[in-house]
This record gives structure tokens, C-alpha cells and sequence, in this order.
């Protein structure tokens, strides 16, 4: 167990060994710019929204204004300033150039970072799969167009080049932090080393083993910290309490993992065992999901973008207990387990009584959520669809989450309708259900459900929409589904548009 | 090669043959009108260009704001004993800690109190400073202020401020300054008008009583959010006597004069860096936290730093919020008799340059049509809200919006096509839209062709809608700039001016054109602006106006400069010989061509020395009329609506960019993709939102929605080039014509694929539902 107060946290910027001072929940984006005078990584908004801190961690695209410098221990950062080692960036850097997709630059170094991700992930560079692996990143200037072509051409210029080859060579010190100033009187400063306490940011403890998280849990009040998705925008916007400490559980492997297990009861049905620390991304990549249950992998697509779905984990998800949070319905739907586990020992809670109230769970203050396991019954289809505000980045408006086991005769039994973002928390409609139940979907049918639905929920006006919009839009989302159903299953995609 | 890429190389080339009529003059020099890369782009594509936030000075300390809860209120006392005791902190600076300092600022009504003076005018409001060695002890300081308010009755809502009972905000009218830049008096009518502008010919109500057709309706223009991605950041320091600050500005010379007034000092004294710039798009124009921030820095004896969060950018600048009832009468042939209107806009709680908005929407509302008889009252209103002031577009957006969301009723209830329409009013090239303004430099008609040919006019698929639809603006400012151009012993060009390069592309467009007027290659040209202690005036970059003036000011420098190296060269080099001919890049003498580095070796006698062009430009000879030039917008679009979600999707969208000559046709097409897409954010979903408390309940980027990728339609940028414009080569504004007519081709569009008919920005699409239930139970 090791307390990171005045310690150093050890990693490596562009190849350059570096430490960091302070409380481990500084924010990998201070460090950068105050410590490392690396001031092409920018602050826009500090809150995951725009993109512009994006820096690529171990390979892989992340908002650097999210990130606690306690996980970065031991890692791999690159910068926009890694330019000139780096061939994959430095082909990005003329496409960008000669494509036009430069003009104020704030958004550019994050940008390139996203892109570069995209490139690394050999993901074919068609307009879609650009637009998606952006969607992370705001740019006011530009109007995107360009950045789009920029990025589809070097993806084929790379091509050409066969750069996914060529490592990166050795870093060059000079050449990394080789920022020169044009303003007289003005040269890029250290500044000075942080406080070790500042009572903004929180205090770290990393425990090596989930069991020296549970004692250290049992003994103390801590809060976990997950993917810090959630959290580390708390603290930023001053909501969670700064004096309790956190518990990094991010380098918990015995969390990650997704398997299929065989039945422990009498019911012998297999189940998805999906670890708390699984991430979107992981979901998404995990061939066993895409078999097995394809709407997880649908629905983790829809979740902010590539920097989210990378750091966010489905426990910080389903302990956050956000009503808009989008695994809850589909765990309703899919009558999942909730592992939790405490000193005292492991205990599960079934989905449907997990959600108490908004942002409240059933978790004790002792305990942390270890996995999550989603029956696999045979024969049983489970959809996920979301309404938000737009297209990418969106917390949803509405979400239904549909699950059902078809009959031989074409009817449904055991229907199960879950919706999030309409109530206090998530819940089930058991009236609508009980419509669907044991008929075959038909028009007119998705049409009654859809007038049904409507009267179970307590969706309220804010910001977003009001109520009555909610309401509306999650009886024709309702419809739609089951109409899509019909029409045999759901649409390429689906999960990603509305 | 790519072979999209060169696809579009291929058609803009086709439309600058075929529309360019570039033949008309002869062709400008090289590099004037090639897409060369951006002067700019390498710095921000490595992470070495610097933004205000990014530059640090020794002994810096960092400085954070204690704003109003309250949206209206009278500060009874502020104690910051317990904050200025805090261990790190530097200073604790209130209004009564500033008796030295002119605290009232404002470029066209001087309002506004660098921080609360006795009393706040909108929840969000700076009520005190602290200063600190760094930023978490300033927030923790902030949280040891002691304030003590007495609330008022506020109000958020313009037309609410204008009844007689509303509360005041402003007992007494604001000192009108010489920068205001609109004729009328402030009219006090009613104590919360803040300005009033009236644009008035003709007998309207001649024009109304013979009217075949009267369109009447009220549009509402969202109250937006300009978003530029690096929110303001400014430094300050005062040393040597003077005071240096480092800011985000668009304007800094404008800047620069607030300064000097609420610091006491000379012109000469205050300099003004403006390193590079995160977006402007007009949010960053005139003065915002500078004054403040070098207040905080006399207080705290040290160099300080001012960074805002988006939050507080939000609570800075706003757009205007615009509520436009009009009318327009037609007669049977579908001919413009007379438009009657009146703008309200919400501009917050301080006049800002929403003065100036309002007379621009007043001008901006006739659109570029012919009408005989027009009245537009334009008031611009304080409320109890976060201050308006510039925001790209100016008063067209929300003009245009009502405007030609009119001609295409009109075209429904007279049964003509909508384009027909257009083109019976439209203004001819030559001819002023009203008595004494320049005559109207563009050829619209021919860019509305070309726009119907590029959407496919009349053949939208079976559930889409198509519009097309223009808008003109009285663009470019007052021409009051001056540029240098020094011309070293090498022969290389150093070019200094006062423009500020936001993104727009003005460092590269600029060399460009100072490198066609020396005759040097693009790569000899450095370019050197906003710094005021180092380059010349230039009193703004916005409406548009950089590369038609500050060209026009390069030119006139560049031919200062080639004209003395030409006498140079007669004095020096043949001073009983032939007569020197000027040539490309230097002169000839006889049968030797000498280039400008050799002149101005010859003339020193050794090599050394350089020559120094000067440009001025002013209200006299090309630019004597006003407007300089008219920006034009022409935006063809295509849309197809969810009828179930009321989700609203553009297809498709052609921008004509009416340019006069593309300088640079890549960074003119980008103005206008840029422009558009910003103009689909407001017209579909940015907002900002005020409860009735007076809080802002969304002024967060979770809350407040912009464009991403995925909201991006198919593009097609074009540019017509017909070299009518008065800046250079015939050049004339672009970046904001792009914006004006999108909300109104929206809902045009919207209206011929669903028959709904959309009077309030944004269409989000609940509007868009409720729209159709509506149409259903008709
Ligand atoms: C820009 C942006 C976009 C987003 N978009 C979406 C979206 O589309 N849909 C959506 O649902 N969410 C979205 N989120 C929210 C967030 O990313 C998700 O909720 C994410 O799953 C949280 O996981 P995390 O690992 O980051 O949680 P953290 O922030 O680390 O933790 C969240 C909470 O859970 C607790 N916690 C975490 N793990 C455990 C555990 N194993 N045991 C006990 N307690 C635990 C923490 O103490 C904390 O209270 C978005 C967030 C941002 C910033
Ligand atoms: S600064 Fe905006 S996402 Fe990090
Ligand atoms: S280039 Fe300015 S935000 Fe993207």
C-alpha cells in the first residue's frame, strides 16, 4: 500500500523519463503544461467535453484534464509535441497542412491525438469510422470537413508508406521541449513544484490487491476511483468532497475480464462475467460480447467518444447510478448480478434492486462492485436504443432497453422493458411488459405499447427537453424497435443514430 | 494522390474559369489566388504555437474571480480580511480597492465597471479578484470573501425590461464615446434602452395600402454562445513606467485605448500583445478582462494571470438575443413595395458593442433587395444577463433570419417560385440599397444560379426540402488602418500590421499579398502583428474587413516602398543614366535588372539598411463611401425531417462564397465551411438559457451544444470571384456570409419537406414536434 503524498509518480512523455510531484489526483494535464512546459496539449473546458487536452496513453487517445496522475505510474505518454519522432504524426501533420484542416489551432494538437489513435488502430479510414474516431474532439473553426480529408488522406498515404511498421525511434530530449519563444522577455518557465496537499485535489491510495482495497475500505472512508470519468469532473467542478481520499482501483487487474461462466445454480444458465474496471472500449473490441450479447457492444459504441470509451468503466457506470447512465437498462433488461464485495465477504445484488434512487445504490460504504454478470439464457434477444441530443457525445435524452425470449410460434415471453433518463432512476414497465407478454409483435401492437409506455414514466422538464417531449419520444423509440423487430432486427448500427 | 482532393481542385478551378471572369482585369501576380499552406500552420500542428496561456513571466501569480449569485443586486459590503490573510495569497482586489483607476469602461457607451461597483447587473458578475502564487490558493482565498447584497428586482427577459414598471439597471445613461460607431443618441425612452437605431425611407404607409400580398410574422434568434475553444486569457505587468498585457484580443489597438483611459497612461506607455488566438469569431473583439486583470496586477505589484474557465467565458460574452417583428408588402408581381419592422435584442447588462448590432441589424434587415419604403426601429435592451456584444454575423444572422424566412412565404402566398422571387428584388451590381451608401459591389443573381445548380434546384427527393436563401451586410468598419512594409538589404520583406490572426488566415493571406506587390517570393515575407508597441494601427479585425483594408493598407505600403527604392535606384544607381523601369521584384536599368535588395545595398553603400513602406488607409478615395463593401451569403440547402422525433437532418449544404478574389481560395472555402457549420449550431440547437431567477442554466459545453463531426452534412463550398470588390485584386469580406442565411434556409427547407413553418431559432426537436402536432390537429 502506498500513500502518494510527496511521492513521484514515474512515467514517460515522448519517451523522456519523467516524474511528477503532488497529490496523485492531479490532473495529467497540469502536469504537462506547468511541470513540463509541454504547452501543446491545451485546456479547453477541464471537463471531457471538447477534446482539446487529448494526448495518447499507452497508445490509446484519452482526455489528459480526466486522467490522475497516480495511473499514469509506469506509462507511455505522447504528446503533440512528439511530432517529429513519430512518423505516424508526422504524416497526420502535412495532411493537415495541405488539407486545410488548420486555422485557429487550439483544437489541433488534441485533434491529432485522436487521429493518431485512429491511424494506430488500423480501423479502414472510410467517412464514418473517421467521423467516429473524432467525435471526442470539438473544433469551432474549421466546420470539420477538412479535418475528416486530412485524416483519410494520411490513413492512405500511411498506407502507401506501410508506417504502422515503423516504431518510433529513440526521442530526442532537445528537440521534445524545444519550444522557443518568440516573445521578448518571455521564456517557457518551470513552474514552481506543486504543493503536496492541495485541498482541491484529493490524496491517492493505491492499493495493490482488491483485498488491500477492501481493508483499506473497511478501515477508512475512500472513495473509489474507477476510470475517473465521472469522478475526476466532480472534483473539477467542485461537487465531491476534496478531504476523502481516493482509492485508485485502476490497476486491479483481478477486475478487468470478460468471460462466459457456466450456471453455479440449479437454473443452468450460462452467464457473461464482465470485470467492474471492463471499459467501452473493451466491450466493444471483446469478441465474446459481439456473440453473445451484441447490444452491450451497441450500446458501449453510443457512449461519449473514443477518449470516454477508453477510460469509463461499466462499475464507475452502475455505481454512479446516473438515471441517464447507459448500461443501467440494459442490465435491468438482462436480469444482471451486481457482484459486490466487502471484508466481510461477497454478496449479489440483482440489477433490479441495485438502483435505490437518483444516484443512490444498494452498495454499502464498505463495499465495491467487482463484476457484473449478465444471464445468457438461449434464445433470448436484447436490444438497446438511445435518444440524445446529438449525434456523437450525447447523455441520453431517453434510452429503452428491450429484452425478450421468442417463442417457437413467433410470440414473446418473459418481456422485459427497461428505460433510463425518464424517472428518478432506472426502471422496468411492468404494464407495458405484461402487454407484450406472450403476444407477436405486430403494428398494432408496437402502437399500444407505444401509448402504454408512456403512462409508467416520470420523466421530468430540464434543460434538455421537458417531459412531455420524453415521453413521446420514448413511446415511438418503443415502437420503432419492436417494429424493427418485425421487419427482422435491428439496423446496421443501431445504437449510433437516432 | 488523393483523388477526392483532386476532384475539388478540378471544380473550383471550372467555377473560377466559369464564373471568375478573372479575364475581366488582368490576373493578379503570384502568390495572389493560389492555396498555398498557411504561414501559421507549422507552429500549430507541432505544439509550438503559444497561446496567452501558455506564455508565463517571471514572479507570475495566478488570479481567480468571486462572481454574483445574484442576477441583480446592491453590494451592501464586501470583507476580504480573512482571504488577504490566507497564506499565498497576494492581493484581494474590490472596486474600493481601486481609487486610482477609471473603472468604467466601454468603446461605444462607457457602462461597464471593470469589477462590481456598488452594485451587480447579472448573476456571474466579477465582485472581487484575489490574487496568489498559484491557482488552487486563489480558489480557496475566493471561498474566505465576505459579501453582503441586498437583492433587486431583476429582469431577464427583453421585452419584460421595457415595460414601464421593469426594474432599472442603469440609473443613469452611459458616457457616450467617440469609438460608438452609430449616429443616434441614446434615447432614453425608457431608462433600460441602452440604444435605439432607426433606418427609415420612403412612405411605408403608401407602401402597405397598395400592397397585393402582406407577409407579417416575429422570429426569434436564439441568445448563442460564440464558443472560441480557448476561453479569454490575459497576463499583465506593469514595469518601466508602463503597462504590457498579453490577451486573447481580436482588436488590440481598441484594447490598448481602454487601457491608457482607465489607467491613466499615454497611448504610448500601454502595449498590447496579442500572441496567438484560440477562435474569435467577434466574442474576442473590444475589451473584456484586461482592464481587470491589470488591475489585479497594480494591486499585486507582481505579473498576473487571468484564465477563465468555458463557465466563465460564457458569462463574459453572449450573442444578441433578437426578437424581429416585421412585415413586407408585395405587389401582384411579386415586387417589394415596403418593409416595416422592429428588432428588440437582449444585450445583457452592459452595452458591449450591442449598440453597434442593433444599428447593423437595422441595415441588415432590408437584405439585398430593392425597397422603396422601409422602417426599422432596432433597440438594443439591458437586462439582468450575461453582456451581448459582437458575435460573427452581427446583426445579419438574426436579421436574415426573419427576412428571408419572409420572402419565402411571400413566394408560397403569390404562388412564384422562391428563387423567382429573389431575383425580381435583388439588387443590380452598382446600385445602393440606400441614399448615400456605396452602389452594391456583387453579382447575387448569378450566385443564386450557381447555387441552384449545385443543390439541384426544384429536384429534391420525395420527403426532402430544399431552400436557398442570401443575405447581404454593410460589412468592413470604419477603413482607419496603416500598415509598414520594410524591405531588408537581402531583399526580404518584413510585413507589420495590426491585424490579428484568429484562425481566419490573415497572416498568410496578408503575405501573400505583400509578396505579389514587392514582386518576392512567399517564402522571403515574415510577418509581424498585434503587438501596439511594435506594429502600426489598425483599428480592428472583424466585419470581415482584414483583407479587403489591411490589403489596400499593404498595397499602399508596398507602392511607398517600391517608389522610393525606385528613386533610390535613379539616384544611386544610373543618376545621369537611363530612366529606371520599374519591373517584378526590383527595377531595370538599361539591359540590368537590379532586385530590391541591390537597391537598397547601393543606395547604403554597403549592405545594410532597408527601406520603409508606410500605408494609411482612411475614409477618402476608394474607401471614401461607406460600407467599404458588402458581405454577401448565399446558402443552399437540403433537409428531410423524422416526423416521429421531430430530428431535423441537413443533407446537404452549398455555400456560394462571393469574394470578389480568393486570395487564398483554400482559407476563403474554409471561412465559409466554418461559418455555416457554425450558423447549423445556432439554427438548430445552441442556445443559452435563463431561469427566472436570472441564472444561466445551461452555460456549460454539457449543457450547451455544439456542433460536432457527426453533425456535419455533405459540403460544397464555392466561390465566385467576379474581382467587383475594393480591397485588392477586387477583393472584398468573407468568413461571416456563410452564417447569415442558414437559419432561414433551414426553416424554409423544413417548411417545403414537412409544412411546418419554424419562426423561433433553435429548431431543436421538440420545437420541430410540437410544430407537427400542431400541423396535425389543424
Ligand atoms: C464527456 C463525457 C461523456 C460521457 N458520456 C456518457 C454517456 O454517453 N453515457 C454514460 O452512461 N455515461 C457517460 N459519461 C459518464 C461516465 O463516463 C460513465 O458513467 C463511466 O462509465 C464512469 O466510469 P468511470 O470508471 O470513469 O467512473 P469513475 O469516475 O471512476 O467513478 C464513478 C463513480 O463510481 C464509483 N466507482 C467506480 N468504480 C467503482 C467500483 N468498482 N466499486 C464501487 N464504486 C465504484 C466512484 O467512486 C464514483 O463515485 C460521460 C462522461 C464524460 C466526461
Ligand atoms: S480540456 Fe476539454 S476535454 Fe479536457
Ligand atoms: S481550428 Fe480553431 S477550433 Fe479547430
Amino acid at each position: 500500500m502506498t500513500l502518494s503524498i510527496g511521492t513521484r509518480v514515474r512515467f514517460a512523455v515522448n519517451g523522456i523519463p519523467v516524474g511528477a510531484e503532488g497529490p496523485g489526483s492531479r490532473r495529467l494535464l497540469d502536469v504537462l503544461r506547468d511541470d513540463l512546459g509541454l504547452t501543446g496539449t491545451k485546456e479547453g473546458c477541464g471537463e471531457g467535453e471538447c477534446g482539446a487536452c487529448s494526448v495518447l496513453l499507452d497508445g490509446r487517445v484519452v482526455n489528459s484534464c480526466l486522467v490522475p496522475i497516480d495511473q499514469v505510474e509506469g506509462c507511455d505518454v505522447r504528446t503533440v509535441e512528439a511530432l517529429s519522432e513519430d512518423a505516424r504524426l508526422g504524416l497526420l501533420r502535412d495532411a493537415f497542412l495541405r488539407s486545410g484542416a488548420v486555422q485557429c489551432g487550439f483544437c489541433t494538437p488534441g485533434m491529432l491525438a485522436s487521429a493518431a489513435a485512429f491511424l494506430g488502430s488500423g480501423r479502414k479510414p472510410s467517412d464514418e469510422n473517421v467521423r467516429e474516431a473524432i467525435a471526442g474532439n470539438i473544433c469551432r473553426c474549421t466546420g470539420y470537413t477538412k479535418i475528416v480529408e486530412a485524416i483519410r488522406v494520411a490513413a492512405e498515404d500511411g498506407e502507401a508508406l506501410d508506417v504502422s511498421v515503423a516504431a518510433a525511434p529513440a526521442p530526442d530530449v532537445a528537440g521534445s521541449r524545444a519550444v522557443v519563444q518568440a516573445m521578448p522577455g518571455l521564456a517557457p518557465q518551470r513552474a514552481p513544484i506543486p504543493p503536496a496537499v492541495d485541498p482541491a485535489r484529493p490524496n491517492v491510495v493505491r492499493p495493490r490487491t482488491l483485498d488491500e482495497a477492501l481493508e483499506a475500505l473497511a478501515r477508512d472512508a475512500h472513495r473509489p476511483l474507477a476510470g475517473g470519468t465521472d469522478l475526476m469532473v466532480a472534483l473539477e467542478a467542485g461537487v465531491a468532497d476534496s478531504s476523502v481520499p481516493l482509492l485508485d482501483l485502476w490497476s486491479l487487474d483481478e477486475l478487468r475480464g470478460i468471460a462466459v461462466v457456466a450456471a453455479e445454480d440449479a437454473s443452468g444458465t450460462p452467464y457473461l462475467e464482465i470485470g467492474a474496471l471492463t471499459t467501452y472500449a473493451d466491450l466493444r473490441s471483446s469478441p465474446i460480447v459481439q456473440e453473445h450479447l451484441p447490444a452491450f457492444g451497441a450500446m458501449a459504441a453510443t457512449v461519449g467518444a473514443a477518449q470516454i470509451q477508453n477510460r469509463g468503466t461499466i462499475g464507475g457506470n452502475v455505481v454512479n447510478a446516473s438515471p441517464a447512465g447507459d448500461t443501467l437498462p440494459l442490465l435491468l433488461a438482462t436480469d444482471a448480478v451486481i457482484v459486490a464485495a466487502s471484508v466481510r465477504g461477497t454478496r449479489p445484488i440483482r440489477a433490479s434492486g441495485f438502483w435505490t434512487g437518483y444516484r443512490r445504490t444498494a452498495l454499502a460504504k464498505d463495499e465495491l462492485v467487482t463484476r457484473i454478470r449478465v444471464p445468457l439464457p438461449a434464445g433470448r434477444p436484447t436490444r438497446y436504443r438511445k435518444v440524445g441530443t446529438r449525434r456523437a457525445q450525447s447523455i441520453a435524452k431517453a434510452s429503452v432497453a428491450l429484452s425478450w425470449r421468442a417463442g417457437e410460434d413467433g410470440a414473446w415471453r418473459d418481456v422485459r422493458v427497461a428505460l433510463g433518463a425518464v424517472a428518478e432512476r432506472v426502471i422496468r414497465a411492468p404494464r407495458t411488459e405484461g402487454l407484450l407478454e406472450g403476444a407477436r409483435p405486430s403494428a398494432t401492437l408496437a402502437g399500444e405499447a407505444a401509448r402504454l409506455v408512456v403512462t409508467e414514466i416520470t420523466p421530468i422538464d430540464d434543460v434538455r427537453s421537458t417531459a412531455e417531449y420524453r415521453r413521446h419520444v420514448v413511446g415511438r423509440v418503443l415502437r420503432r424497435m419492436i417494429l424493427d423487430e418485425i421487419a427482422g432486427g435491428p439496423p446496421a448500427g443501431e445504437g449510433l443514430r437516432r | 494522390m488523393n483523388a477526392s482532393r483532386h476532384r475539388r481542385d478540378e471544380t473550383l478551378e471550372t467555377l473560377r474559369g466559369r464564373d471568375g471572369d478573372a479575364a475581366r482585369r488582368s490576373p493578379p501576380p503570384a502568390p495572389i489566388g493560389l492555396p498555398v499552406a498557411r504561414a501559421d500552420g507549422r507552429a500549430k500542428v507541432t505544439g509550438e504555437a503559444r497561446y496567452v496561456a501558455d506564455l508565463t513571466l517571471p514572479g507570475l501569480c495566478h488570479a481567480r474571480l468571486l462572481r454574483s449569485p445574484y442576477a441583480h443586486a446592491r453590494v451592501v459590503s464586501i470583507d476580504t480580511t480573512a482571504a488577504a490573510a490566507h497564506p499565498g495569497v497576494v492581493a484581494v482586489v474590490t472596486a474600493a480597492d481601486l481609487p486610482d483607476v477609471h473603472l468604467v469602461y466601454g468603446h461605444a457607451v462607457a457602462d461597464h465597471p471593470l469589477i462590481a461597483d456598488g452594485k451587480v447587473r447579472y448573476a456571474g458578475e466579477p465582485v472581487a479578484g484575489v490574487v496568489a502564487e498559484d491557482l488552487a490558493t486563489a480558489t480557496e482565498a475566493l471561498a474566505l470573501i465576505e459579501v453582503t447584497y441586498e437583492p433587486l428586482p431583476h429582469v431577464v427577459d427583453a421585452a419584460a425590461a421595457l415595460a414601464p414598471e421593469a426594474p432599472v439597471l442603469h440609473a443613469k445613461a452611459g458616457e457616450q464615446r467617440p469609438h460608438r460607431g452609430f449616429e443616434e443618441d441614446i434615447a432614453r425612452a425608457h431608462p433600460n434602452v441602452c440604444s435605439r437605431s432607426v433606418q427609415a425611407w420612403g412612405d411605408i404607409e403608401e407602401a402597405f395600402g397598395r400592397a397585393a400580398v402582406v407577409v407579417e410574422g416575429t422570429y426569434r434568434y436564439p441568445m448563442a454562445y460564440a464558443y472560441a475553444m480557448e476561453p479569454y486569457t490575459a497576463m499583465a505587468s506593469f514595469e518601466a513606467g508602463g503597462l504590457t498585457v498579453w490577451t486573447s484580443a481580436q482588436h488590440p489597438y481598441m484594447v490598448r485605448d481602454d487601457l491608457a483611459r482607465c489607467f491613466g497612461l499615454p497611448l504610448s506607455a500601454v502595449r498590447v500583445v496579442v500572441p496567438y488566438v484560440g477562435g474569435g469569431y467577434g466574442s474576442k473583439s473590444y475589451t473584456k478582462i484586461e482592464p481587470l486583470t491589470a488591475a489585479l496586477a497594480l494591486r499585486a505589484r507582481r505579473p498576473v494571470r487571468l484564465a477563465l474557465s468555458v463557465e466563465e467565458a460564457i458569462l463574459t460574452t453572449r450573442g444578441d438575443a433578437a426578437t424581429v417583428s416585421v412585415r413586407t408588402a408585395f405587389d401582384a408581381e411579386g415586387r417589394i413595395l415596403g418593409r416595416d419592422a422592429r428588432i428588440v435584442l437582449n444585450s445583457g447588462a452592459y452595452a458591449e458593442n450591442s449598440p453597434l448590432v442593433a444599428r447593423k441589424a437595422a441595415n441588415r434587415l432590408g437584405g439585398p433587395y430593392r425597397i422603396p419604403a422601409l422602417r426599422v426601429e432596432s433597440l438594443a435592451v439591458y437586462t439582468n444577463t450575461a453582456p451581448a456584444s459582437s458575435f460573427r454575423g452581427f446583426g445579419a444572422p438574426q436579421a436574415t433570419f426573419a427576412g428571408e424566412s419572409q420572402m419565402d412565404e411571400a413566394a408560397a402566398r403569390l404562388g412564384l417560385d422562391a428563387l423567382e422571387l429573389r431575383r425580381r428584388n435583388l439588387l443590380s451590381p452598382g446600385e445602393p440599397p440606400w441614399a448615400k451608401a456605396r452602389g452594391f459591389d456583387a453579382d447575387l443573381a448569378a450566385d443564386l444560379d450557381l447555387a441552384a445548380r449545385e443543390l439541384g434546384w426544384g429536384a429534391a427527393a420525395p420527403g426532402h426540402g430544399q431552400a436557398i436563401c442570401v443575405s447581404m451586410s454593410d460589412a468592413g468598419s470604419e477603413p482607419i488602418t496603416t500598415a509598414i512594409v520594410r524591405v531588408h538589404h537581402d531583399g526580404s520583406v518584413t510585413l507589420m500590421c495590426g491585424s490579428t490572426e484568429i484562425g481566419q488566415g490573415s497572416a498568410t493571406v496578408l503575405a501573400q499579398i505583400a509578396a505579389g506587390e514587392m514582386g518576392v517570393d512567399l517564402a522571403r515575407v515574415h510577418f509581424l502583428n498585434s503587438d501596439t508597441a511594435a506594429v502600426s494601427y489598425d483599428r480592428s479585425t472583424g466585419a470581415s474587413r482584414t483583407t479587403t483594408l489591411m490589403g489596400l493598407a499593404i498595397q499602399a505600403a508596398a507602392r511607398d516602398a517600391r517608389a522610393q527604392l525606385c528613386g533610390w535606384a535613379q539616384e544611386t544607381l544610373a543618376p545621369d543614366g537611363p530612366a529606371v523601369v520599374e519591373e517584378r521584384g526590383g527595377v531595370r536599368i538599361g539591359d540590368r535588372v537590379h532586385d530590391w535588395g541591390a537597391v537598397v545595398r547601393a543606395w547604403f553603400g554597403t549592405a545594410s539598411g532597408e527601406v520603409v513602406g508606410r500605408g494609411y488607409l482612411r475614409r477618402s478615395g476608394a474607401t471614401a463611401e461607406m460600407p467599404p463593401f458588402y458581405e454577401l451569403g448565399c446558402v443552399g440547402i437540403d433537409v428531410s425531417v423524422d416526423e416521429e422525433t421531430g430530428v431535423i437532418r441537413v443533407d446537404r449544404m452549398v455555400t456560394i462564397g462571393d469574394v470578389g478574389c480568393a486570395i487564398n481560395p483554400r482559407l476563403a472555402e474554409a471561412q465559409d465551411v466554418g461559418a455555416a457549420i457554425m450558423g447549423l449550431g445556432m439554427a438548430m440547437r445552441e442556445e443559452l438559457l435563463y431561469d427566472e431567477a436570472g441564472n444561466l442554466l445551461n452555460g456549460n459545453l454539457f449543457d450547451y451544444r455544439v456542433p460536432r463531426f457527426s453533425d456535419v452534412p455533405e459540403m460544397r463550398p464555392l466561390l465566385a470571384e467576379r474581382r467587383d470588390g475594393v480591397g485588392p485584386y477586387g477583393a472584398k469580406g468573407g468568413g461571416e456570409g456563410a452564417l447569415n442565411p442558414v437559419a432561414a434556409a433551414i426553416a424554409n427547407a423544413v417548411e417545403r419537406a414537412a409544412g411546418i413553418r419554424l419562426r423561433e431559432a433553435p429548431f431543436t426537436p421538440e420545437r420541430v414536434w410540437r410544430a407537427l402536432r400542431e400541423r396535425d390537429s389543424r
